[in-house]
Parts: structure tokens; C-alpha cells; sequence
């Protein structure tokens, strides 16, 4: 059987897909489904943290004070970054750079990395001065047992999303291995863009992280 | 090659909403220090607003999306108003001194609301 330049054109299509495009868009279309359903997982939380900032409000503006603005606005910056370097290996992939898509990544990785680095730093700072909730919670400020609502809810929505940054980390080690390999081009590059997709999300989440945690009560 | 086409974003456009991303950053840590009362809150969360739309938009490419996509997108959006807008609207309502737990609450006596469970235990 001769190979037909249909044949060459689809050899990236799963069979039960009538053609590349409605293959890519179902591949989006399903992360975009598992997004919603991490928007309500993530949803929860802040409702829980809009409840218990109304009532203790002047407590949350306290306990807010003792997390780093500078730590927190480098991590920002830092995150930001990591989605441009994201939607630029999305890009390369896009336009069939390989060592373009493989350097993007990296960076991706790199900038991750020190996203979870600095949270780690900021962790064993608040196991040290006594701010994690517990039996050794030693908060010198007023209200101390409604600030460990505030600590609590403080390590429970950063303590998730880094996780959700590990697993991102461990995917884009994954994309970066078939980046080098070769196995994405300007055909075939859904895993790039589908892992993009998540990845811009759990920035999104820290996007309303950093000021809700962070900024509050600085006036 | 009509079926396998897509739209290309160019690093231009990404590195233009990168620039806007970290401009609102510093802007949201400027007003942070800068009392405002409640329009802090507001300030703040308009501007982490912003910035999450131009994420979703371009580096999400949801403006070049297709319907199902939006229809999913928002979706999401509707019920996470759902969630914190009838949460809140609850706790309005009730008046917030009504859910603090300053003084352990009264336990209900549930024979004398509902006597037919009383006369069971």
C-alpha cells in the first residue's frame, strides 16, 4: 500500500478523530472541563477565606502583616514570568522550533522550581516564628485564636497550590523529555498547549492568592 | 491545509500582556500601602480581575477559542458566583454577629420545637 500525503498529514490523528483539528480542540476542550471543576476545588477555599475575612476582618488585616510583601511580590513576578516562557514554548512548538520549545521549557522548569524554593523559604520562617496553626502556635498579636483561621486558610490554599505547582513541574519534565526527542511539531503539539493551559491556571490562582494573603491590611 | 489550522499567537502579543501582568502587579503592592478604606478591597480585586482575563484571553487563547469552549469557561466563572454570591448573601442576611462563635451556642432543645421527637427519646 502506497502511503498517501493523507496519510503523512494525519499520522498524529487517533482514528475515532475525524481530522487534526477537531482532535486539538477536543484535547483543549477536556482540560478546559477539568479546569472548571478545579476553579470549584479552589472556589471553596475562597469562599471559606471571603466568610472568615468578613467576620474577623481586623484580625486577617493583623495576621496578614507577618507574611513577607517582598517574598510574595518576587514570587509573583516570578510566576508571571514562568507563563510568558510557557506561552512562548507553546509558540515555538507552534512554529516547529524544536530547541526553541526545549529552552522555553526549561525556563518553565527553572522558574517554577524557584517559585517552590522561596514558599519553602517562607514555610520554615512561619514553622519558626510560631505561626502554624496547632498546639505551637505562638501568635503575638491580637485575637490570636481567629488568626490561626487566617494561618490556617493561609497554609491550606498555598499548601495546595504549590502542589499543583509540583505536578506542573512533573509535567513539564515530561514535555521537555518529548520536546527533545522530537515528537511535537507544527502537526502535533496538543500536550504543549494542553499542559500550558493548566499551567496558566494555577497563576491565575496565585494572581488572587498574592494580594488576598498578602496585601491585605498594609494601610 | 485548511482542518489543521490554528491561531498563532506571536511572541509580541505575549510579551505585551506580560508587560501589563507585571504593571498591575506593582500597581495592586502601590495601593495596598495607600488607605482607602473599602475601596481597597475593591481596588485589589478588579486589578486580580484584570490580570487573570488577560491571562485567560491571550496566553489561554480563549479569544481564539471555540464556542464549546467559552460556554465551558464561563460556566466556571457562573458557578463560582454562585458559590461566594448566595454564601455571602447568606451571611448578610443573617447578620455576620449571628454566625461568631464569641460564646458557645445555646443548645437547642429539640423536644420543645419538634415535640414528637421529644416524646420518641
Amino acid at each position: 500500500l502506497a502511503e498517501t500525503t493523507a496519510d503523512r498529514h494525519f499520522a498524529h490523528v487517533a482514528h475515532h478523530f475525524d481530522d487534526a483539528r477537531q482532535q486539538r480542540e477536543a484535547g483543549s476542550l477536556g482540560m478546559w472541563i477539568f479546569l472548571v471543576t478545579e476553579i470549584m476545588f479552589f472556589g471553596g477555599l475562597f469562599t471559606a477565606y471571603v466568610v472568615y475575612r468578613a467576620l474577623f476582618p481586623d484580625t486577617f488585616a493583623h495576621a496578614s502583616r507577618h507574611l513577607n510583601v517582598v517574598l510574595g511580590t518576587t514570587n509573583t513576578v516570578v510566576l508571571i514570568t514562568s507563563s510568558l516562557t510557557m506561552a512562548l514554548a507553546v509558540w515555538s512548538a507552534q512554529t516547529d522550533r524544536r530547541s526553541g520549545t526545549v529552552r522555553a521549557l526549561l525556563a518553565t522548569i527553572g522558574l517554577g522550581s524557584v517559585f517552590l524554593g522561596i514558599k519553602a523559604w517562607e514555610y520554615a520562617h512561619k514553622f519558626h516564628e510560631g505561626l502554624v496553626p496547632g498546639p505551637a502556635f505562638a501568635y503575638s498579636g491580637p485575637d490570636a485564636p481567629h488568626a490561626q483561621l487566617f494561618f490556617s486558610l493561609y497554609f491550606t490554599m498555598t499548601g495546595l497550590h504549590a502542589l499543583h505547582m509540583v505536578i506542573g513541574i512533573g509535567l513539564l519534565l515530561w514535555l521537555l523529555s518529548a520536546a527533545r526527542a522530537g515528537r511535537f511539531s507544527a502537526a502535533y503539539h496538543t500536550p504543549v498547549e494542553v499542559t500550558g493551559l493548566y499551567w496558566h491556571f494555577v497563576d491565575i490562582v496565585w494572581i488572587f492568592l498574592f494580594p488576598l494573603l498578602y496585601l491585605i491590611g498594609r494601610h | 491545509m485548511s482542518d489543521t489550522e490554528e491561531h498563532v499567537v506571536a511572541p509580541s502579543v505575549y510579551l505585551g500582556v506580560y508587560a501589563l501582568l507585571i504593571t498591575f502587579t506593582a500597581l495592586t503592592v502601590a495601593a495596598a500601602y495607600v488607605d482607602m478604606g473599602t475601596a481597597n478591597a475593591v481596588i485589589m480585586l478588579v486589578i486580580a480581575a484584570i490580570k487573570a482575563t488577560a491571562v485567560v484571553f491571550w496566553f489561554m487563547h480563549l479569544r481564539w477559542g471555540t464556542r464549546l469552549t467559552w460556554v465551558v469557561a464561563t460556566s466556571g466563572l457562573l458557578w463560582l458566583m454562585l458559590l461566594i454570591g448566595i454564601t455571602t448573601t447568606d451571611m448578610t442576611i443573617r447578620g455576620p454577629e449571628r454566625l461568631r462563635y464569641d460564646e458557645a451556642p445555646t443548645p437547642v432543645d429539640v423536644g420543645a420545637l419538634w415535640p414528637s421527637a421529644g416524646a420518641r427519646g
